[in-house]
């Protein structure tokens, strides 16, 4: 793919990408960086994208990794707890709001929320992003929307 | 603001923000330029330090990742179904981690429960090493068709609960006798919710084909896909075929089949044949093929004269002997079938025990265990056969 073509699926999703950082990030600052570092990756893997109909699930995956990256490395240095998806979890999510909530939970569940709520991709494009079976994309949409007891139809996210 | 008004409302922040993209791709432009001209410099400098590295150190990396699966417990269990490891892998599971106890003191827990709307596995483990000396399962809506309990190590159990319709129960009960090894025996009872909001839909995929097997006409009815497992409901109005031996096979070749034997369920006139699911798989189900059935017939042994009707290969008598009043029948049965029950000539089911014959060939030998008072009585045989020409059914819509 070439630079000028890489520069205009950019920009054709950028509200799609801004709206999938800004998801995971509460801090809008943080949240375009790591925009501005998938962007980065983007245009040095060009190159190597062999189709062009799957650049807005590979872009994506991109900032997904940046975001993985970026999230590690904050709770390295802050120690934050891992979640324990064992305990009645229910009134400590209650209590935040929700953004905060989505922030909160456990990464394969942000990642569906995110990507199917927020980034509005259809389940399959999901399990085409994180590599996992679509079924498996369904079972983990279910718990995370029961844990921030959202009651979304599928016409909210994509069908 | 509820949940989800505040979902809406945090969308519609987002959807007016806005992003400089164009100055993003001009850094990352300049970025690349730098990187390039880093990395000719970088290069020369690498290939002398690892000439270094290389001549003076023996690297023996080893990377050890020692993952612990979450449900590393329940492994073993799943010799039951290849299709519940794929479903814990998927996170489909409910995790409950609740105790209970026998007023003998017996403790144990209620580990977790995985649920679909034809089947429900509920894993328990007891502090004690037992066995399970009965059970009784009950569920909320009364349509339990068929349990089942496997024990992993007289600590791990697994019970397997099947309804032969799409139900949402909301609880299943169990009640379980379980001795441990000194004779003492524990009565247990707990309860388990399902939670219906995670159970996930099944697809039904109608079929509507005949297939002839041994004479017998079988309407392949539906094709449905559960979390846990495939399920093949057929209908038979006489009673010789109990089960179908069947595969779904998905479009990149990966075949699910049954795993050790034909499992399955007659209901009356329905036959519910269980194969493991492609319901987690990533590739979509492409065709079903039907290739075997198990069949019963039944034949008449007359213990004067050994004589069996009809004459069939799956039982042929060798002698009939007496031993305080019951009878020894010694009978070569082929591979695979197998006498599920016998009746006297009044009709009455009568236990009687068989004995494996050394011999790896066919003789088996049967033992009633209690006289009777005729001298005609009837074995319910199952047999397992191959359909000649597979039923081959594509199943895209």
């Amino acid at each position: 793919m070439k630079e000028s073509e890489y520069a205009r699926r950019v920009f054709a999703i950028r509200q799609k990408l801004l709206k999938t950082a800004m998801s995971y990030f509460q801090n809008e600052t943080t949240a375009k960086d790591v925009l501005d570092e998938a962007i980065y990756r983007g245009l040095l893997g060009a190159k190597k994208l062999r189709h062009d109909a799957y650049f807005d699930t590979w872009m994506t995956r991109i900032l997904l990794n940046v975001y993985h990256r970026e999230y590690k490395r904050v709770c390295r240095e802050t120690d934050l707890p891992a979640f324990d998806l064992t305990a009645d979890n229910s009134a400590f999510f209650d209590a935040l709001p929700l953004k905060d909530a989505i922030a909160h939970l456990p990464a394969d569940y942000k990642d569906i929320i995110v990507l199917r709520y927020f980034a509005g991709y259809t389940q399959k494009e999901t399990a085409d992003i994180l590599a996992i079976p679509q079924g498996t994309v369904a079972t983990r949409q279910k718990k995370a929307l029961s844990l921030l007891r959202i009651s979304l139809s599928e016409e909210e996210g994509a069908s | 603001m509820n949940r989800t008004e505040e979902f809406r409302t945090l969308c519609a922040s987002y959807n007016e923000m806005s992003f400089p993209i164009e100055e993003s791709l001009c850094r990352a432009k300049s970025r690349r330029r730098r990187r390039t001209a880093a990395r000719a410099g970088g290069c020369a400098l690498g290939v002398l330090l690892a000439f270094c590295i290389t001549v003076n150190l023996l690297p023996g990396v080893t990377v050890v990742l020692a993952k612990v699966p979450v449900l590393r417990q329940f492994t073993s269990l799943f010799l039951l179904s290849p299709s519940l490891r794929d479903a814990v892998s998927s996170d489909y599971y409910t995790l409950l981690h609740t105790p209970f106890s026998a007023e003998s003191g017996l403790t144990g827990t209620v580990d977790g429960v995985i649920a679909d709307s034809l089947s429900v596995y509920v894993f328990f483990c007891t502090d004690t090493p037992v066995r399970c000396e009965q059970f009784a399962v009950t569920a909320s809506n009364g349509t339990v068709s068929h349990s089942s309990l496997v024990d992993e190590d007289g600590t791990r159990f697994c019970m397997e609960i099947v309804f032969t319709e799409e139900t949402d129960c909301s609880s299943v009960s169990l009640s379980l006798t379980l001795t441990e090894e000194n004779g003492t025996a524990h009565d247990v009872s707990f309860s388990v919710p399902i939670e219906q909001q995670t159970i996930l839909e099944s697809r039904t995929i109608p079929i509507g084909k005949t297939v002839l097997i041994e004479g017998h006409s079988v309407l392949i009815e539906t094709l449905t896909l559960t979390p846990t497992a495939a399920v093949l409901t057929a209908q038979s109005e006489d009673n010789a075929v109990t089960g179908l031996s069947f595969a779904v096979t998905c479009k990149d070749g990966t075949r699910f089949v049954q795993s050790s034997g034909i499992r399955s369920i007659r209901d009356g006139n329905t036959i519910l044949s269980y194969a493991n699911s492609p319901y987690f798989s990533a590739s979509e189900p492409f065709e079903l093929s039907v290739f075997g059935a198990r069949v019963q017939t039944s034949v008449c042994v007359d213990l004067e004269s050994g004589a069996v009707t009809p004459p069939t290969s799956s039982f042929a008598v060798e002698s009939v002997e007496w031993k305080d009043d019951c009878a020894v029948i010694r009978a070569t049965v082929p591979n695979g079938a197998v006498p599920t029950s016998y009746r006297d000539e009044s009709g009455v089911l009568c236990p009687f025990f068989m004995e494996e014959s050394s011999d790896p060939g066919d003789s088996a030998v049967f033992l009633f265990t209690q006289p009777h008072p005729g001298k005609v009585i009837t074995f319910d045989i199952d047999q397992t056969v191959s359909i000649a020409s597979p039923f081959v059914c594509s199943l895209v819509q």
